[in-house]
C-alpha cells in the first residue's frame, strides 16, 4: 500500500520507518531538509521537501494514489489543515490526523478525519501506571464501544469465558496467561490473574463492573 | 453588524478602524500580548482582545453567538482555516470570512465550505497584470 505522511519529526519519522519496515511504500514530506535524517540512512521510502498544507507539494508527493494519509507536523492547525485537504480535496480513503488539544480532535473528528490525541493518550496510560488499577479502558477512538482489560479475581477462576460474557454488549476477545496471548473459546475455564481484554457496548460497562474484583467495582 | 476580526496585525488594525468609521461593532481578537495592546492604543481600548482565535472559548468570550461575521486574517492559512471551522461548528450565525496568503488555498477554503475567502495575493497579482497588459496597448 501506498502512505504519505507529513511531517518528519520522532512520530512521523518512527511511523514512516515502521510502515517501510512492513513493505509499504512511504513518501515522508517535510519543510525542513535535516528533518529527514531522523529516517536514517537506509530509509526506502521518497522524501519531498515543502509544506504539507500546499496542495501542489502534496500533488508532488503523490496524494493522489494515496491509500493513507497521516499528517503528525508540529502544529495542531497545519495537521488538521493537511488532513482536510488529503481527505476533501484529494478524497484519500484514510486520513489520521496528530491533534494534541482534546477538544479540537474532538471536534474534527466530525469531519471525518481519524484524530489521534496524544495529550489523552498519554494522561491515560500514565494515569494507570501510577493508579496501578486492575481494570483500564484501551485506546479506541469509538464513542459507542469500548475494550477494556481487567486482571481475572478469585471470583472469577473456574467460571468459563461464556459465563461471563452477555450475548450483543460484551465480548472477550483475549485471554492473557502465562505471558500468552490466547484467543478464547467460549468453554475456556478462567485461573485468577488472567489479563482479560473485552470489548464492551457503551451501555454496558455496568456488566463488566460487576466482574471485577469487589474492590474496584465499589469504586 | 457585529464583526469579530482575528489577527490584529497590519491588516487587522487597518481593517478595525475601517469598520469603526462606518459604525459597525468590532471586536479584535490577537493572541500576541503586545500587538493586542498596541491595538488598544490606536484604536478603542475595548475592542482588543487577547487570545488565541483559534481556541473556541475565546471565541465564545469575545461574542461569536451573536456577531454576524468573523474575518480570519492571520498571517497563516491553516489557522483562519481552522476559525472558520470552528466558527461553522460551534457559533451557527456568524458568516465566515477567511483571508489566504497562499492563493492556491482560496479554491480548498470554499471547498470546505467557508462562506467568503479573500487571496490578497491574487488581488495584487490581477491588478499588477492588468497594469502590464495597460502599458503594453
Amino acid at each position: 500500500m501506498k502512505y504519505l505522511i507529513v511531517g518528519c519529526g520522532r512520530v512521523g519519522a518512527t511511523l514512516a520507518k515502521r510502515l517501510a519496515r512492513a513493505g509499504h511504500d512511504v513518501t515522508v514530506v517535510d519543510e525542513v531538509s535535516t528533518a529527514f535524517k531522523r529516517l536514517g540512512r537506509d530509509f526506502p521510502g521518497k522524501l519531498v521537501l515543502g509544506t504539507g498544507i500546499d496542495v501542489d507539494v502534496l500533488c508532488r508527493a503523490g496524494v493522489e494514489q494515496a491509500d493513507g494519509v497521516a499528517t503528525c507536523t508540529q502544529g495542531d492547525n497545519r495537521n488538521i489543515m493537511a488532513a482536510l485537504i488529503a481527505k476533501h480535496h484529494f478524497k484519500v480513503k484514510t486520513v489520521v490526523a496528530r491533534i494534541y488539544d482534546p477538544m479540537r480532535a474532538a471536534m474534527y473528528r466530525d469531519f471525518g478525519v481519524l484524530t489521534i490525541c496524544p495529550t489523552t493518550v498519554g494522561a491515560h496510560l500514565m494515569a494507570h501506571a501510577l493508579l496501578q488499577e486492575s481494570y483500564r479502558k484501551l485506546p479506541y477512538e469509538r464513542s459507542d464501544v469500548e475494550v477494556v482489560e481487567f486482571v481475572a479475581s478469585e471470583s472469577l477462576a473456574g467460571r468459563t469465558v461464556d459465563e461471563i460474557t452477555t450475548t450483543g454488549k460484551t465480548r472477550v476477545s483475549v485471554v492473557v496467561r502465562d505471558d500468552a496471548s490466547l484467543i478464547p473459546a467460549n468453554d475456556l475455564r478462567l485461573r485468577a490473574g488472567d489479563k482479560i481484554v473485552m470489548v464492551v457496548a457503551h451501555d454496558a460497562e455496568a456488566e463488566v463492573r460487576k466482574l471485577i474484583t469487589p474492590a474496584m467495582a465499589a469504586r | 453588524m457585529f464583526i469579530i476580526v482575528v489577527g490584529g496585525g497590519k491588516l487587522g488594525t487597518y481593517l478595525a478602524r475601517a469598520l469603526l468609521e462606518a459604525h459597525h461593532e468590532v471586536v479584535v481578537v490577537e493572541k500576541i500580548e503586545r500587538k493586542a495592546q498596541a491595538l488598544a492604543q490606536t484604536l478603542n481600548a475595548e475592542i482588543a482582545q487577547i487570545g488565541d482565535g483559534c481556541d473556541p472559548l475565546v471565541l465564545e468570550e469575545a461574542g461569536a453567538g451573536r456577531a454576524d461575521a468573523i474575518i480570519a486574517d492571520t498571517g497563516d492559512d491553516e489557522d483562519n482555516l481552522v476559525i472558520c471551522l470552528i466558527t461553522k461548528k460551534r457559533f451557527a450565525k456568524p458568516r465566515t470570512i477567511a483571508r489566504v496568503n497562499n492563493p492556491k488555498n482560496k479554491q480548498i477554503f470554499e471547498e470546505l465550505g467557508i462562506d467568503s475567502v479573500v487571496s490578497g495575493t491574487e488581488i495584487v497579482m490581477n491588478m499588477v497584470a492588468q497594469e502590464v497588459e495597460r502599458a503594453r496597448h
